[in-house]
């Protein structure tokens, strides 16, 4: 029987339809990977039901959470809510509006496109 | 107007007229080596929807060469509806589930140049605002004057938005200096540090397969062919692509980088072994044994190689 498994793994290899994971060949060391597979999984799931929380479509979050590396996932649990998230000035109240204006024009901010700095240099 | 006040706004305006630091060594020491203008004209446009800079400035990039996805389409992949953008992160594996290659650049406005020059437009994220009133904003930089001090960004709704150094420091300074080259796994940024290019490749490995990156780790030996890592892996690559005789090369370099490293000699012997050299691929499991005795799968190959 183990005669015929080793012919068989053989022959798929042959082929090159066994990944090399299965061939017994060890996978290339990923330094982002914090835990076995295993251990991870609990993290994983936890960001996929952050995810979900901050409105992104369950099946569309899992994908997202599965091309994340290890380092990624611990840091998106740690801090999601702080972390950048490039948007646009599009939801800026008029009260602060002025403020951002004066300090576009004097280039200590970049807010709207439209205002220029006074001082190019 | 109260002092207090007049207080502040000198000290914005002495904080905008400040030079920031990279910009002022740009002036002082213009690289010799950089042509004095570039700007990368055929790179598409996306005006931004409301919030949606992440996939607009995502698209920019990915559909240099060819069309590959819609902003709309990146959406599902990247925004955080109640966050109101796109986090760094999701940026990075929407790209490399397109089996591009994202790499993180080192914070240098030089490198930013560079990269332009090699013919790169970089993906940058800018804080718009101050450090404890952030507006976060991503965009998309396709060229730079020298002489002027200047970049050119797709940002917005602007297709050609000019931004001197000075203000563009500023802004990259307060959102850590983030900037991302994605490119085809074949021409990786020119820029890149080893251990982001690597991060980057095992990162398109992760979204794609480890066939996938094959033409990053073809490149990642070229630049660093004293490294053990990107030997090995461009084996396994190799491997899993269906060319054992080119993965037998790349893991004959990787063992003679670093014979200490027990990984090596295993997937050696394995390819050796595929390629039906007995002898040599017994020796190879021997030498991965002596390195790691007990270990359970280097166990389990040698019974597999050697027979039981």
């Amino acid at each position: 029987m183990r005669t015929l498994f080793k012919t068989l793994t053989a022959a798929l290899l042959f082929i090159g339809l066994m990944p090399p994971a299965q061939a017994g060949m060890i996978a290339t060391p990923d330094s982002s990977r914090l835990l076995p597979a295993a251990g991870m999984q609990n993290a994983r799931e936890a960001l996929v039901r952050q995810l979900t929380d901050l409105g992104v479509e369950a099946a569309e979050a899992r994908a997202r959470v599965a091309g994340l590396d290890d380092v990624q996932i611990a840091e998106l649990n740690r801090r999601i809510a702080d972390l950048p998230a490039g948007a646009d000035a599009a939801g800026i109240l008029l009260t602060v509006f002025i403020v951002f204006v004066i300090t576009d024009v004097i280039g200590a901010t970049d807010i709207f496109p439209f205002i220029h700095p006074v001082n190019t240099k | 107007m109260p002092a207090r006040l007049l207080l502040l706004l000198a000290l914005l305006v002495l904080a905008a007229c400040a030079t920031p630091p990279q910009t002022l060594e740009l002036r002082r020491a213009p690289p010799p080596d950089l042509p004095p203008r570039v700007e990368l004209a055929d790179t598409p446009f996306y005006p931004q929807t409301r919030y949606q800079c992440g996939p607009a400035a995502l698209a920019t990039v990915l559909n240099r060469d060819r069309q590959r996805i819609t902003p709309e389409a990146l959406v599902g992949q990247v925004y955080v509806p109640q966050l109101k953008g796109s986090l760094q992160a999701e940026m990075i594996a929407a790209a490399s589930r397109q089996g591009m290659l994202a790499i993180e650049l080192d914070g240098r406005l030089g490198s930013l140049l560079r990269e332009l020059a090699a013919g790169h437009p970089v993906l940058v994220l800018q804080n718009l605002g101050f450090s404890h009133w952030p507006f976060w904003h991503y965009a998309v930089i396709i060229g730079y004057d020298l002489p002027l001090q200047r970049l050119l960004l797709r940002s917005g709704q602007t297709r050609r938005m000019q931004r001197s150094f000075a203000l563009f420091e500023r802004t990259w300074n307060r959102a850590g200096r983030w900037a991302l080259v994605i490119t085809d796994p074949a021409d990786p940024a020119v820029s890149a540090g080893q251990d982001a290019f690597v991060r980057a490749a095992l990162r398109l490995e992760r979204s794609v397969s480890p066939a996938g990156a094959t033409a990053a780790w073809q490149e990642a030996v070229r630049r660093w062919p004293e490294a053990w890592l990107p030997w090995f892996a461009l084996g396994n690559g190799l491997f899993a692509a269906g060319d054992p005789a080119g993965a037998r090369q790349a893991l004959e370099r990787a063992v003679a980088v670093d014979p200490q490293r027990a990984d090596g000699w295993n997937n050696l012997a394995w390819v050796l072994h595929r390629l039906g050299q007995a002898e040599a691929a017994r020796a190879a499991i021997d030498r991965a044994r002596a390195l790691r005795p007990g270990d359970a799968e280097i166990e389990d190959s040698y019974r597999s190689i050697v027979g039981d």
